[in-house]
């Protein structure tokens, strides 16, 4: 699996439509920690929620890495098309933990609020726990299933949208509104605002998993 | 085995066929006789809707040509990442394959080459590596004369090593080295008869469905092939020997 991990790694290092997310979520960072973000956890429920997409759309980016001769070559190799699927999620997440590191990095240097060690592990959960979220949905409108990239934006969106304006719609929600007014939560809460993304992530890679074994 | 595709009628239905290990079995149809759906669940691509397909050993598999660009990856890094995928880290016989259908030089990206280079990339890709299952879809298609001829010496080769190999041949260049025949008409499999030795006939014709038959199988299938084919409602346009 991790030679598939490093071959899809290297796919998309040779893709330029992986500089436009990974510059458009940096660029976000530079002007959120432009001014004093405010105090380390509500600060980063909302970095850790644009990751979501971003990570969907880098797990839409890894699966385009393949054209269908190549892709259908590597499931073979690989096992399964369900094996592939977990190849390309590890990928894209690797991209997205890259992602979470540069943020949580940038907070601590620029963030004037005291960040404790208890305080760096759950901002870092936090943005790790909506990587595996975003990458499961990304999953959903990517190859082998059919989604064009308009339909593929337009559905991550809606789910955006649905999940800011819901409060308790997953996978934004619970993390942005549970958190953002407590500095120091307690675990039960930290539990529901963490917990129930990678939930949404693994059941939206299952999803894409069954369905793509059918897509091919 | 049967399989449809989603909201459409079944592009396969009732296909039951057996390859023993060191056989190649061509199988012949017209365009959208279901040739590369099979071809598909043989390799483990696509699920069967009903039934199964059991394979011993590793598969080999060559998809169709598809006329999108590959991946900006060298020849080379590709074929070992192929290996490395599928657990053989040692992956010069890929390599050697690609060599002797003459690409010498592996490490330009793929995005700059040829379609039939990409082609042979392709085929190297899908024979090396020992595979006990060796699945080909149109593998003639865009190769030159000379790449034709090594490619059939890689698929006897592979018979010759134990694999089971079915090919799917629009061309009637696996005919040379087929050792038994499938035709497919309609999503049907309506013939399975010896291959290379025994003479053979090309058929072409209209299944009910309106799909084109065009087949080339052995002169003792022949008459079982235009019963079927009258008896499902279609029509034969052609019957004829094949040198």
């Amino acid at each position: 699996m991790s030679a598939a991990v490093a071959y899809y790694l290297r796919l998309l290092a040779y893709r330029q439509s992986v500089i436009p997310p990974v510059l458009l979520y940096l660029a976000l960072l530079g002007m959120i920690f432009a001014t004093d973000a405010g105090p380390a956890v509500p600060v980063a429920t909302v970095t850790a929620a644009a990751l979501m997409p971003v990570s969907a759309w880098l797990m839409r980016l890894t699966a385009l890495t393949e054209t269908r001769p190549f892709a259908e070559m590597s499931a073979v190799a690989l096992g399964s098309a369900t094996r592939r699927l977990l190849a390309r999620a590890a990928a894209a997440s690797v991209v997205g933990m890259a992602l979470s590191v540069a943020s949580v990095a940038w907070a601590l240097v620029a963030n004037p609020h005291p960040y404790p060690m208890t305080t760096v592990a759950l901002v870092g959960a936090l943005h790790l726990a909506q990587v595996v979220a975003g990458v499961g949905i990304g999953a959903l409108v990517a190859p082998p299933l059919r989604a064009t990239s308009g339909l593929a934006a337009v559905a991550i969106s809606v789910i955006v949208l649905l999940s800011l304006l819901i409060r308790w719609v997953p996978p934004l929600a619970p993390t942005l509104y549970h958190l953002e007014r407590t500095p120091l939560p307690g675990a039960l809460t930290v539990l529901l605002a963490v917990g129930q993304a990678p939930i949404v992530g693994g059941l939206a890679l299952a999803a894409a998993a069954a369905l793509g074994r059918r897509a091919g | 085995m049967r399989y449809s595709y989603r909201g459409a009628a079944p592009v396969l239905a009732d296909v039951d066929l057996a390859v023993e290990a060191g056989e190649v079995l061509a199988v012949h149809g017209g365009n959208g006789a279901g040739k590369t759906t099979l071809l598909r669940l043989i390799a483990g691509v696509l699920l069967p809707r009903a039934g199964t397909v059991r394979c011993q050993g590793r598969i080999g598999y060559l998809p169709q040509r598809s006329d999108e660009p590959p991946p900006r990856l060298a020849a080379s890094a590709w074929l070992a990442a192929l290996d490395r995928m599928g657990g053989r880290p040692d992956g010069s016989d890929r390599l050697a394959a690609l060599r002797s259908l003459g690409v010498q030089d592996g490490t330009a990206p793929m995005d700059t080459l040829s379609v039939g280079t990409v082609a042979k990339v392709l085929l190297a890709g899908a024979t090396g590596g020992s595979p006990g299952v060796l699945v080909l879809d149109e593998p003639f298609a865009a190769l030159d004369a000379d790449a034709r001829a090594v490619a059939l010496a890689l698929i006897e080769a592979a018979a010759g090593d134990g694999a089971a190999v079915v090919v799917s041949d629009h061309e009637g260049a696996a005919a040379h080295v087929a050792t038994s025949v499938a035709t497919i008409s309609g999503g049907r499999l309506v013939v399975q008869g010896a291959g290379h030795g025994s003479p053979s006939v090309h058929v072409v014709g209209v299944a009910a469905d309106g799909s084109s038959v065009d087949a080339v199988v052995p002169a003792d299938e022949r008459d079982r092939l235009l019963l079927q084919l009258l008896r499902d409602g279609g029509q034969v346009l052609r019957v004829e020997d094949v040198p």
